[in-house]
């Protein structure tokens, strides 16, 4: 899961092919992401695991790294 | 008192322990702001910074840009806003344009700036990366022992700061407001918003957005609290919405979006938001039925809409006390202070009251010049009677009340097909449609030649099935014939500039690259 968003962020929002992410690197405060690639992001989280964003989940605990989706990911699955 | 840096003395000593700036967890009482801001002006001085000269700040949303800032004013310097969210090539040119030698900057935009230091620029000193070999560390700046370097008297008539906004030649072009025209603006809004000493006043706009002078200038000149709001919030509304409610603001102040994204949480509803009374907004036209949900939602504050170009800082404004009635676009309302109002048509002339043209602005609050562009500042001025007005480009018209209505921008004023159209016009009808969040049209070569109207537009929530045929009976209803738009594309979001502002140009490149 987190490989998969990884390399969406790398190939189609920061298009960067030599930048690695790390599982706990903060993206939102370095400027990796802005506001119309966080949008894309949870867009294509929706598509690609079939689920939805609620608004009231737009939090930067679930965003802030791949760790954070990974457990909020996680957290939705399991609240099923 | 008439300069930027008097705001700061003055504050220290009425106030010296109080919270001058918050971020995430950590404060600055305005004793600590004041000396952060000596100690770097010490610094910029033994590296040979003058007087007029143009320090850059390359910061994201964080403390630092308030000792950056003070300290570049401190040292008779101006401050020049690089933008963390444009490529390295604009910054490169921005540097490059005003002579940016000196860069304040932090580890977290390290990344960033290498980008921008494989570009040819004059920077020569680098404050705020750890580890570098070409960078001084803050604990450096901090712990220095000298204060004997005095620091030159800063008058009214130097240059404060410089903010580049989009040229339409492409290349990005510097507003200069000095000490005077920053100062008065300070001055104005602190008083017609009643901003005191116990207020917490939320930063949201990024230090390259003249939003940003409301908290780092009014709100220090009555010693309030700013608090900064970082990036990640400014990304995820949710956690912006609960941070109104933790921090206890009292003044809020940014562009109509920022606060449209709140309207789908269901926070709006469950947190308190009692603090808040005074909800500003500017930049762009807020759209009459997003804001009267949200003065629903928030009945104890009062809301402002601020009007004017970075150039002017503001000249007109209009108070909110209930909800709008109708869908009408809300006016701009009216001068600010001493602010003359000219309304113009296309040889200069006034024109009868009631009647659109060019609006023309003569205030104290009024830029020095567009750095390094002589005829830029030529053409923007106009002389009547000893008087300099600044061409302002929106067109507007005086209403039976005194209130002046914004009619949209004069480029955004189009032919096609030989008719007249006004593209804001469109947009704003498309913004009373119930499912519509946002739009923005453009005009773009159709086939042979003819001009086509396209509209790009956000639903209200991501999943929608909204025909574009509805869209399109409802542009039938409301707009002339010759102005409804021949194409609606859905989007996520609409691209914005670094100021928050729709990117129109963006929009035409991508029609562009569509139609190849």
């Amino acid at each position: 899961m987190k490989q998969i968003i990884s390399n969406y962020i790398v190939e189609n929002l920061i298009s960067k092919p030599d930048i690695e992410i790390g599982s706990d690197d903060d993206l939102l405060t370095t400027g990796l992401l802005d506001s119309l690639s966080i949008m894309k992001l949870v867009g294509f989280i929706e598509k690609e695991f079939d689920i939805t964003i609620p608004p009231e989940d737009m939090l930067i605990e679930n965003f802030i790294s791949l760790n954070a989706m990974h457990n909020y990911l996680e957290s939705t699955k399991n609240s099923d | 008192m008439s300069t930027l840096v008097e705001l700061l003395y003055n504050s220290t000593s009425k106030t010296p322990q109080h919270i001058a700036f918050k971020c995430n967890k950590m404060t600055l009482s305005y004793t600590e702001l004041s000396k952060k801001s000596t100690l770097l002006a010490v610094y910029l001085v033994s590296v040979g910074v003058k007087k007029g000269d143009r320090v850059g700040i390359y910061l994201n949303r964080c403390l630092e840009t308030s000792f950056a800032i003070y300290g570049i004013l401190l040292s008779g310097a101006a401050y020049v806003p690089l933008d963390p969210d444009a490529g390295p090539e604009r910054n490169a040119y921005i540097a490059r344009d005003c002579d940016l030698r000196v860069i304040i900057t932090s580890n977290s935009q390290r990344r960033k700036f290498e980008e921008l230091s494989n570009h040819d620029t004059p920077i020569k000193n680098v404050v705020g990366l750890a580890n570098s070999s070409s960078s001084v560390e803050w604990d450096f700046i901090f712990q220095q022992k000298t204060f004997e370097k005095t620091l030159p008297e800063v008058l009214p008539s130097d240059i404060a700061y410089i903010l580049y906004t989009s040229g339409s030649t492409g290349f990005p072009k510097g507003i200069v407001h000095t000490h005077e025209s920053g100062f008065a603006f300070a001055k104005l809004s602190a008083n017609y918003y009643k901003i005191s000493t116990s207020d917490i006043v939320a930063n949201h706009a990024a230090i390259n957005f003249d939003i940003s002078t409301l908290g780092y200038f009014s709100g220090v000149l009555v010693s309030a609290t700013i608090v900064i709001i970082t990036d990640p919030y400014i990304m995820l509304s949710g956690s912006l919405l609960k941070l109104i409610h933790e921090e206890s603001i009292s003044i809020w102040y940014s562009v109509p979006t920022a606060l449209i994204n709140f309207l789908n949480q269901k926070a709006l509803d469950q947190e308190d938001f009692k603090h808040l009374k005074w909800v500003l907004f500017a930049g762009e036209p807020f759209p009459t039925p997003k804001l009267r949900k949200l003065m629903q939602h928030w009945p104890q504050a009062k809301f402002s809409n601020i009007f004017g170009p970075t150039e002017v800082n503001g000249c007109t404004y209009l108070i909110l006390d209930k909800a709008p009635k109708t869908d009408e676009p809300i006016s701009i309302g009216k001068a600010l202070g001493d602010t003359e109002i000219l309304i113009v048509d296309n040889h200069d002339e006034e024109v009868c009251k009631g009647d659109a043209g060019e609006m023309l602005v003569c205030t104290v609050t009024m830029m020095k010049e567009y750095w390094n562009n002589p005829e830029k500042t030529a053409s923007s001025l106009f002389l009547k009677k000893d008087k300099v007005y600044y061409r302002t480009g929106d067109m507007i018209k005086e209403n039976e009340d005194g209130n002046y209505t914004f009619l949209g921008r004069k480029d955004r004023q189009v032919k096609v097909r030989g008719y007249r159209i006004e593209l804001d016009e469109i947009d704003a009808t498309l913004w009373r449609h119930p499912r519509v969040k946002e739009a923005a049209t453009i005009v773009c070569k159709g086939e042979n030649n003819e001009g086509k109207i396209v509209s790009y537009w956000v639903p209200n929530e991501r999943k929608t099935n909204l025909d574009t045929s509805s869209l399109q009976s409802f542009c039938i209803r409301h707009l002339a014939s010759y102005a409804i738009p021949s194409e609606f594309i859905e989007q996520q979001e609409l691209p914005r500039t670094g100021r928050g502002k729709i990117d129109y140009m963006k929009l035409e490149c991508l029609q562009n690259e569509e139609q190849k």
